[in-house]
């Protein structure tokens, strides 16, 4: 797993809520399929708490029959009316790979929702959100979310190839304004990136979220600071427990920041302001 | 309805199961009705506050799980004014892991505790093998040990219970040096101290190069320990080692445990420990034991003909 989680960037959670009931229940999975290329979309069904969790929080999976380690992966989309949660992911080892053989009617051992999720700042009225390869899978629910309150919403999505651009389509005919740049073509040179978001940054009422590479936190994280606009970066880590137990997910390991935790204190972390990690 | 109650001397426990130290917080209350379980010991804590070690911590391994988290700490101060007060409402009694990197850190710790109601037992973790000082390092010395568990106990009115680890020749060395010393029990095992590279990166996958192995992987070496424990002492023994079922508590039982540890497990099946009180019950009644005391220790002879050191 890529840890996106530049040294020079300042990391504060963002106070909001969390602590609350979750879950550890066997779920039925609806199906598997590919997704941009790569990605897998596993889609199962999942009780009313989960079905209906923040955008940007997330669940602890691995096969019932399976005794692994569960991997975290954040709620891609979640329908509360017909009780169905779905995340996406990429192949990279073993626990991913036995995700991707299940069928459906095979059974999840899901643990969840976890973590705070994405705060909507009151009186900001546009989204900015840039995410890199499967990264977009944390930032998809919150750009349907957006869009649902009728905002403005941009989406950057950078990837190797544009084959690899998840939900592009998608959220364009949900009404975002989406701007795709690729590694292949070169449009996805920070230089060319920052072009693009820095109008984005300078209109008034500006938020962004970002998840997926270092160079781009940086990058917004620099931009937001330039222009005072709020960020929040969603980390991704290695976890056991998700619940603040195992402390496998330290946000920065030390003496002072040990506390911070990417399952509890996260995975949404605003960037600037007071450091704390 | 079989009895699942367990006397630990020191306490009597509403079933065997204790959630082991390092796996369970109060925040496991927020998926885990915590007063399911026997008891629960808390993570290791320190006087002073440490950093843990570098990432990764944990990584999997087959059957098992590999981890050098280093048990970072926030110290004691943070311990009894902040944590304490919550694990106090958990439900169930709370034994405290101590920890130390010399002696005089854990007496100090010891002490530092007579000053908080509510504790059922201190368990000395003498046994983790991520410490650079102290923990394992310690506790596979049985003239350290004896000393050590001696001069805590002069310090507490706590019950103590020393938990061993299996990095040694003779366990039962360490077990008896324990009693000696005047343990009221013994927690068998901690962490097997283990390894595990990436050939493509040629580096440990792990943070750190060793770290200490826990899971189902470990099981048959934790029940061999606790068989080895109840042969060389009197003491009540806490069986720990890849719990996931309920016959692996009562494997644990038959092995000479009073009570039974469950850790790993507790970070990929949390639902299933909860009901393991219940499977327990129920495989107690289809065997036909009515109380764990007439199955701990009950091992038959092996069977005539049998070969004595069968290779797996």
């Amino acid at each position: 797993m890529t840890i996106a989680r530049p040294p020079e960037v300042a990391f504060r959670p963002l106070g909001t809520d969390h602590g609350g009931r979750v879950a550890d229940r066997a779920c039925t999975v609806i199906g598997v399929e590919p997704v941009a290329s790569e990605y897998r979309r596993l889609r199962f069904e999942a009780w009313p708490e989960l079905a209906s969790c923040r955008p940007g929080q997330f669940v602890m999976l691995r096969p019932l029959t399976a005794r692994l380690i569960r991997r975290p992966f954040t709620v891609f989309d979640a329908d509360a009316d017909r009780g169905r949660a779905e995340v996406v992911f990429r192949v990279t080892g073993e626990g991913t790979a036995r995700l991707a053989g299940l069928r459906p009617g095979d059974r999840l051992s899901v643990l969840g929702p976890l973590g705070n999720g994405f705060h909507l700042e009151p009186g900001r009225r546009r989204a900015v959100l840039v995410g890199r390869g499967v990264g977009m899978a944390s930032l998809h629910r919150l750009a349907r979310h957006c869009l649902a309150l009728g905002l403005p919403t941009q989406v950057l999505i950078s990837a190797r190839r544009p084959d690899l651009w998840l939900a592009a389509d998608e959220l364009r005919e949900d009404g975002a304004e989406v701007l795709g740049v690729d590694d292949l073509s070169g449009t996805s040179r920070l230089g060319a990136v920052e072009r693009f978001l820095e109008p984005a940054f300078a209109r008034p009422g500006s938020q962004c979220f970002a998840c997926g590479s270092s160079r781009l936190i940086r990058l917004v994280a620099r931009l937001g600071a330039r222009w005072q606009v709020p960020v929040q970066v969603a980390l991704e880590a290695p976890m056991a427990c998700g619940i603040g137990t195992c402390h496998a997910c330290p946000l920065r390991p030390g003496l002072e920041t040990e506390g911070h935790l990417v399952c509890v204190d996260g995975p949404v972390f605003a960037t600037g302001g007071e450091r704390v990690a | 309805m079989p009895d699942l109650t367990v006397d630990l001397g020191f306490a009597r426990l509403r079933n065997p199961l204790i959630g082991a130290s390092g796996v369970f917080g109060v925040e496991t209350g927020r998926a885990l009705d915590l007063s399911r379980l026997g008891a629960v010991v808390t993570k290791t804590q320190f006087v002073g506050k440490r950093p843990g070690n570098p990432l990764p911590r944990i990584v999997e391994t087959p059957a098992g799980a590999l981890n050098s988290v280093g048990i970072p700490c926030l110290g004691a101060e943070h311990f009894i004014g902040t944590e304490w007060p919550l694990w106090r409402r958990v439900g169930c009694p709370v034994i405290v892991s101590v920890g130390g990197e010399t002696e005089g850190d854990y007496l100090e710790m010891a002490e530092r505790l007579e000053e908080v109601d509510g504790i059922a037992a201190l368990e000395l973790n003498i046994s983790c093998p991520n410490q650079e000082a102290g923990g394992m390092e310690l506790g596979a010395d049985p003239r350290s040990v004896e000393r050590l568990v001696r001069r805590v106990v002069e310090r507490t009115t706590r019950p103590v219970i020393a938990k061993l680890t299996p990095n040694v020749t003779d366990l039962g060395e360490v077990a008896r040096a324990a009693e000696a010393g005047g343990a009221a029990a013994l927690c068998a095992i901690n962490t097997v101290l283990a390894m595990s590279l990436d050939v493509r990166q040629r580096a440990s996958r792990l943070g750190s190069l060793r770290g200490g192995l826990s899971g189902p992987a470990i099981r048959p070496i934790a029940v061999r320990c606790v068989w080895e424990a109840a042969r060389a002492t009197r003491l009540p023994i806490i069986g720990t080692g890849g719990v996931e079922t309920a016959e692996d508590v009562l494997e644990f039982v038959l092995a000479g445990a009073t009570a039974v540890g469950v850790g790993t497990a507790a970070f990929y099946d949390l639902g299933a420990v909860g009901r393991l009180p219940d499977q327990v019950a129920s495989l107690m009644s289809e065997i036909g034991v009515g109380r764990l005391d007439e199955l701990r220790g009950r091992i038959q002879p092996p069977a005539a003909g049998a070969v004595g050191a069968r290779a797996g």
